[in-house]
């Protein structure tokens, strides 16, 4: 019997350097990549096993909530894809008309899950700033990004440095879990996401 | 839970409990055995009921554990301290629980809650070295050190906040060992003085001129408050739901000591936040107070403009100014601060609660990391966050085990308590409304709309409440126009003319339902 052929070595290698990055970019969220730039150039390999992953943003006047749809490699267990999905959130939207609400060196202590909740660990000057809009922007970017990318999760309570926050900024109440706020996402988002009109 | 096992648990507790609690009454004396729980002591709910010839139950709505007794209905809950006695709210410093056949209660509901039920003072023997009853004199003593460290590992505290007025300063000792505080007055100083608490919190911020200075002395134990050159006269009075004594120190103007060189400067103040203390205010139905709610304060800034203006600052200048105009259409206007200092935000909506403001409007003023956007954005509490607090609560209190049996109603409303705004969204969507149409057409810019989100400022509000953001002080056109005495002016009379509109709607005569 003939046996597999085998992968020249540098090719071996090649390929095995363009897994390991693309899969240290997915955890550590270095460089996001929107979805149609992924589809050209991510290796064969990548594009294989990437999953559709949606990140919520401000964006235009209105600052409501906009989807961005972007790439991502499993990175494997779900507690880990969400930990990769909230890490990439934190380098900005690679989508044209959303900004990032957190400030740079913004980032994830932690994540873990209790139930169906999420329990998403912030650090870094995730308190400074200020205004509702930001506020809201920042907590419910996140509760939307892993609400609606993760069925398991149906709750997000948001820690900083480990400890129980009041508040971020000031406004929204965080010493209780936080569900979606489908008045704070764009109307197309609302329908795309079956969320209807805030009660 | 079955009666055998009730029967079995409460013979139990009978035949191990070491010691027990001599309680005496308008009904008479009885025993009850001390089972401490984390520390503390306390009893069983059963214990309590069989003695006084009672029952215990559970609230066929709710399925809370309800304690009736001399006609009296006592509501329970494990997740909370909160209890309602005929839908009185008195709140313990822990929380019942229930294992083991028996809904345990702290010590302290015999003299918080049972005096209210029975009708008379209720005395308490056996607890001394524990719990000391809340109408018990402490003894003066000096303290050593290893008796400060006693103390302290008994874990009874009092927490210490502090309100700054223009006029006054209140300073807030909380807890059931507050109610033993010894106050002495010296020629530069008043002292509080707590043998059997340790004092924590952080009441910074006082400002000069009432009040210099607060330290805490004597391991934690004793509290100097440093008078200063406008001080004139001090009050004290303790009082009870929740236990605290409350000093409060009177004179010619408190001054915030903050280097915050920041223009414009502030009016003369126009309110004064009273102080909560005593019987509320009574009032009739008509519309006649509006609590005002300046955003932010003290060392929490909020937002800033590009050229350094401060949020806490303008939001404070809006409220008087909105406040001046209320006056003069008949409105009373309390401030829940009228200098630069930190008000807790529960604190904000307590004093609307207790003066039984019509309304409440917390003033804030936004900001954005495109500083493009522009525009008013008016919030009202979120039915989304409040029905998901609620539902795990009630669903925690479900799964409690504890007895059941007994009927009644209103059992979520000690769930709904902490969010007492649910009762108003209604109200608070219809003024959120006429505030956002009121700005739009101000602004010129285009509808941002009314939002819904759990702002923690207006989750407690009994009374129709919204926060505004009036502007964006990252839009650096937007920055410089709330800077100008002018546009305040305008901006004050908008919010005026949305509070009249939404008077006017609430006031006008139901028409009467057509007849069949």
């Amino acid at each position: 019997m003939k046996s597999p052929r085998r992968l020249p070595r540098s090719l071996e290698l090649v390929i095995l350097a363009a897994a390991l990055c693309a899969g240290f970019a997915s955890c550590r969220g270095k460089e996001p990549v929107p979805a149609s730039q992924s589809q050209a150039q991510a290796p064969v390999q990548q594009a294989a096993n990437a999953a559709q992953r949606v990140l919520y943003y401000p964006a235009g006047e209105d600052l409501l909530l906009a989807p961005c749809t972007v790439s991502m490699v499993p990175a494997g267990t779900p507690q880990q894809d969400m930990a990769a999905l909230l890490n990439r959130y934190f380098d900005g939207p690679p989508c044209d008309g959303q900004v990032q609400p957190f400030l740079e060196h913004s980032s994830l202590r932690a994540l873990y899950m209790v139930g169906d909740e999420a329990v998403v660990d912030l650090t870094g000057p995730v308190r400074t700033g200020g205004g509702s809009s930001t506020e809201t922007a920042r907590v419910y970017g996140i509760v939307e990004t892993l609400v609606q990318n993760f069925p398991q999760v149906k709750t997000v309570r948001i820690l900083v440095d480990g400890q129980e926050a009041d508040t971020l900024l000031g406004h929204l109440d965080l010493s209780r879990p936080l569900v979606p706020e489908p008045r704070l996402l764009v109307r197309s988002a609302r329908r795309a996401t079956g969320e209807g009109e805030a009660r | 839970m079955d009666i055998k096992r009730w029967t079995a648990a409460l013979a139990l507790s009978v035949a191990f409990a070491a010691h027990a609690m001599d309680v005496s009454g308008p009904q008479g004396a009885f025993a009850l055995k001390d089972k401490p729980r984390g520390g503390q002591p306390g009893f069983c709910a059963e214990e309590l009921a069989a003695a006084l010839k009672g029952t215990l139950g559970r609230d066929e709505v709710s399925h809370y554990p309800v304690v009736s007794l001399n006609g009296r209905r006592i509501l329970l809950s494990t997740t909370s301290a909160l209890v309602s006695v005929d839908g009185k709210i008195v709140r313990l410093q822990q929380a019942p629980s229930a294992s083991d056949g028996c809904l345990w209660l702290p010590a302290e509901f015999l003299t918080a809650v049972l005096p209210q039920v029975l009708g008379g003072p209720v005395s308490v023997k056996g607890l001394e070295a524990k719990a000391a009853p809340a109408d018990a004199k402490p003894e003066s003593k000096p303290e050593t050190k290893a008796e400060t460290k006693a103390s302290q590992d008994r874990g009874d505290r009092v927490v210490v906040e502090s309100v700054v007025a223009s006029d006054s300063v209140r300073i807030t000792f909380l807890g059931r060992a507050a109610l033993l505080g010894e106050v002495a007055q010296g020629s530069k100083d008043v002292t509080a003085t707590f043998s059997d608490a340790t004092l924590v919190g952080n009441p910074g911020g006082l400002g000069k001129g009432i009040v210099d200075d607060l330290q805490f002395e004597k391991g934690g134990h004793r509290a100097k408050i440093q008078l200063g050159a406008g001080f004139r006269r001090f009050e004290s009075v303790k009082l009870r739901n929740p236990d605290r004594l409350v000093l409060l120190f009177r004179g010619e103007g408190q001054r915030v000591v903050s280097p915050a060189p920041e223009p414009p400067p502030a009016p003369e103040p126009i309110a004064v936040v009273p102080p909560m203390t005593g019987e509320p205010p009574k009032k009739s139905s008509a519309f006649d107070t509006v609590v005002l709610d300046p955003g932010h304060g003290g060392p929490d800034t909020g937002a800033t403009t590009v050229g350094g203006l401060q949020e806490k600052n303008l939001t404070l200048v809006l409220a008087q100014k909105t406040a001046a105009l209320l006056e003069k259409e008949g409105i009373k206007a309390i401030l829940t601060r009228n200098t630069d200092v930190q008000v807790p935000l529960l604190q904000r909506t307590a004093l609307a609660n207790f003066n039984r403001a019509n309304l409440f409007l917390s003033i804030h003023l936004n900001s954005s990391p495109a500083s493009s956007a522009r525009g008013t954005e008016t919030y009202y509490l979120s039915r989304n966050a409040t029905d998901q607090w609620s539902s795990q609560l009630a669903a925690k209190e479900n799964t409690a085990d504890e007895a059941s049996g007994a009927t009644g109603d209103g059992g979520l409303n000690l769930v709904l308590w902490e969010l007492a705004q649910t009762s108003y969204i209604v109200e608070s969507a219809a003024l959120a409304e006429a505030i956002q149409q009121e700005f739009n057409a101000l602004l010129g810019t285009a509808d941002r709309g009314v939002r819904q989100a759990p702002f923690v400022v207006l989750e407690g509000a009994q009374m129709p409440a919204v926060l505004v953001e009036v502007a964006f002080l990252s839009n650096p056109d937007e920055g410089k126009r709330i800077a100008d005495p002018a546009f305040q002016d305008q901006v004050a009379a908008a919010l005026v003319k949305s509070i009249l509109a939404f008077k006017a709607r609430n006031e006008k005569p139901q028409t009467p339902p057509p007849q069949p």
